[in-house]
């Protein structure tokens, strides 16, 4: 019973693959096949890192108008 | 009968003549008394005056402006207001303009910028302009400056130096404006002139100290980091303004390129004598410098002090919110600090206990910072000088039989539960200011801390990748000790920092280490 199985199954194959044969297109990709190496990232990613190492993350101070203004009352005798 | 209606009618004419020459002879007493200066008697006479339905409203105006002036000269200022503005007020114009003259200096005494907006505002320029004194203008570019509009700002202020080339508040104001618009060259110039009037004046003098630090900080917002150390160098140690000036000096000699020297004058800083002060960014610009020098295991040294010390207060801060303090709360911290600095002032041993056992929520160092706050302290300031005025009325008035004291009584009630609720307000602003300053700080620290992991991964792969200048590096770090005591002159000794210090020792802190980075 296992053996006519198997021997139904593989003549519904060969038929099928004679109906797909029928429609086969056949593409030259020989032209279009990219050649390259790998390149190493080593050198690559010290240089990135330094350009992201160029401005540091933290703000550096520019100026001091906010302390200026704490002590300007420190001027104003009028109410003495 | 028609005899007796004339007879009645004549008595109330004669009535009514006599009470008003008795209310002119009256005023005539208060103005006599006003110009003996006996003000207390003036003013009761001047007050039943205004109380009296029956006077005429010019006469009762003119009673009105003499009860300020004699409240005013009993300095009971903030009383002596009152009656001005009823004044400004009426549509009599006779009083008016001395009046609004009045209240700004009523203003200026009390530092109460609301009254001050009120009398600007009522006040017309051209109508005033010739009288008006150097005080006037300042006082207008102080709105104007207030508004956020500095070119009108530095117009009045140069028309209040013009009258006045000595007004100090005028010049330090107008280099501020022109801080405030990036015209650093003006403001050095201004700063320049407000030093030549404190010429002669001691090393300590609090106003020439800060000029001296403010032009300091001129040249460096002008990028003039040079010129700005002389200044810096030149605050003297015993001033306020020294302490302020210190990490200021280290973003200086960061700027040009002298890390040892910025080290040195941060490490002064960090000295147990400056260690109850709230300076979250020395801590910063220390571990950027020694993270600069590729000095990574210091500098995560440094970020560890920095989030021991601060993360805890950064918590306190952000959960006063939810305390809902009110006047009393406030109060308390208020008081604990100025506790502390009174004894820091008079020098007891006993201050070191009193921080130990400090009562108040907020940790000192930042009530310490908090209360130098301008809006902070200029409101306290007002809350105090009314305080004592209503004190003062008790002692002047409560001894005499007098319809005024009850109405100085209900204003002075009335202002102190004003100002109870705006210290309130204020001193959560405060808090919020500097719960925002910390955690600004506490985010730049995290950068920081970002950089010194990356440069120590930097460094140690250059290490791994160079090891024979990898045991260079470490001989440095042994070198480095040496330095120290190899670079102290023959007359002087080196004294390892172990935690003590002497106070002569502040401000004159060398730094020995030298940079650790290995160029790939």
């Amino acid at each position: 019973m296992w053996a006519n199985e198997t021997q139904v199954s593989s003549q519904q194959d060969k038929k099928n693959k004679s109906v797909k044969s029928q429609n086969k297109v056949d593409i030259n990709f020989e032209d279009e096949v990219i050649k390259g190496d790998n390149n190493v990232p080593e050198m690559l990613l010290v240089n990135s890192r330094k350009l992201v190492k160029y401005k540091d993350l933290f703000n550096k101070r520019t100026d001091f108008i906010d302390e200026v203004e704490s002590n300007k009352d420190l001027f104003n005798d009028y109410r003495k | 009968m028609r005899f007796f209606k004339t007879l009645s009618i004549v008595f109330l004419i004669c009535g009514l003549v006599s009470v008003a020459s008795a209310d002119l002879a009256l005023l005539k007493q208060g103005v006599s008394d006003y110009k003996n200066k006996s003000f207390v008697n003036a003013a009761i006479k001047f007050y039943d005056l205004t109380k009296n339905n029956s006077l005429d409203e010019e006469l009762k105006i003119k009673a009105e402006y003499y009860l300020g002036l004699s409240l005013y000269s009993l300095k009971l200022y903030q009383a002596s207001s009152y009656p001005i503005v009823k004044v400004i007020q009426s549509k009599s114009n006779k009083y008016k303009k001395k009046s609004l003259l009045k209240l700004i200096a009523i203003s200026n005494k009390l530092g109460d910028q609301r009254m001050l907006d009120f009398a600007l505002s009522a006040i017309d320029v051209n109508d005033i302009q010739k009288s008006a004194d150097d005080i006037y203008y300042f006082k207008l570019a102080s709105l104007s400056y207030d508004k956020g509009d500095m070119s009108g700002a530095i117009n009045h202020l140069k028309t209040s130096i013009g009258r006045n080339p000595k007004n100090e508040a005028a010049l330090n104001l107008l280099a501020l404006s022109y801080l405030k618009k990036n015209e650093t060259e003006n403001a050095i110039n201004s700063y320049l002139k407000l030093l030549e009037l404190y010429d002669g004046r001691e090393s300590s003098h609090i106003k020439r100290s800060y000029t001296v630090l403010n032009t300091a900080r001129a040249y460096f917002q002008a990028k003039k980091y040079a010129q700005a150390v002389e200044f810096y160098i030149k605050i003297y140690k015993n001033s306020e303004a020294y302490r302020e000036s210190l990490p200021e000096l280290g973003w200086t000699y960061f700027y040009l390129g002298q890390y040892a020297k910025a080290q040195g004058v941060l490490q002064s800083l960090h000295s147990p004598f400056y260690e109850n002060f709230f300076e979250p960014e020395s801590l910063v610009l220390r571990a950027i410098l020694l993270n600069y020098n590729c000095n990574s295991e210091a500098a995560e040294v440094v970020v560890n002090n920095y989030n021991s010390n601060y993360s805890n207060i950064l918590k306190i801060l952000t959960d006063w919110a939810a305390l809902k303090a009110n006047i009393i709360d406030v109060m308390a911290e208020v008081n604990y600090a100025n506790e502390v600095l009174l004894n820091e002032k008079s020098k007891k041993e006993s201050s070191i206990e009193t921080i130990k056992n400090y009562g108040g929520k907020i940790p000192f160092k930042v009530t310490r910072t908090m209360l130098k706050d301008s809006r902070l302290k200029a409101i306290t300031d007002t809350f105090l000088i009314i305080k004592n005025e209503s004190e003062s009325t008790k002692k002047l008035f409560g001894n005499i039989q007098n319809s005024l004291k009850p109405y100085l009584d209900s204003i002075y009630d009335d202002r102190i539960n004003f100002y109870n609720n705006q210290i309130v307000v204020i001193f959560n602003k405060v808090v919020q200011g500097l719960e925002k300053k910390l955690s600004y700080y506490t985010q730049q620290m995290m950068f920081v801390n970002y950089e010194i992991i990356d440069e120590k991964k930097k460094q140690t792969r250059v290490r791994s990748n160079q090891a024979d200048q990898f045991t260079e590096v470490s001989d440095r770090q042994e070198k480095n000790k040496k330095i120290k005591i190899s670079s102290v002159s023959k007359d002087m000794k080196y004294w390892p920092f172990d935690g003590e210090f002497w106070k002569d020792e502040i401000g004159n802190t060398l730094y020995f280490g030298e940079s650790l980075c290995v160029q790939e």
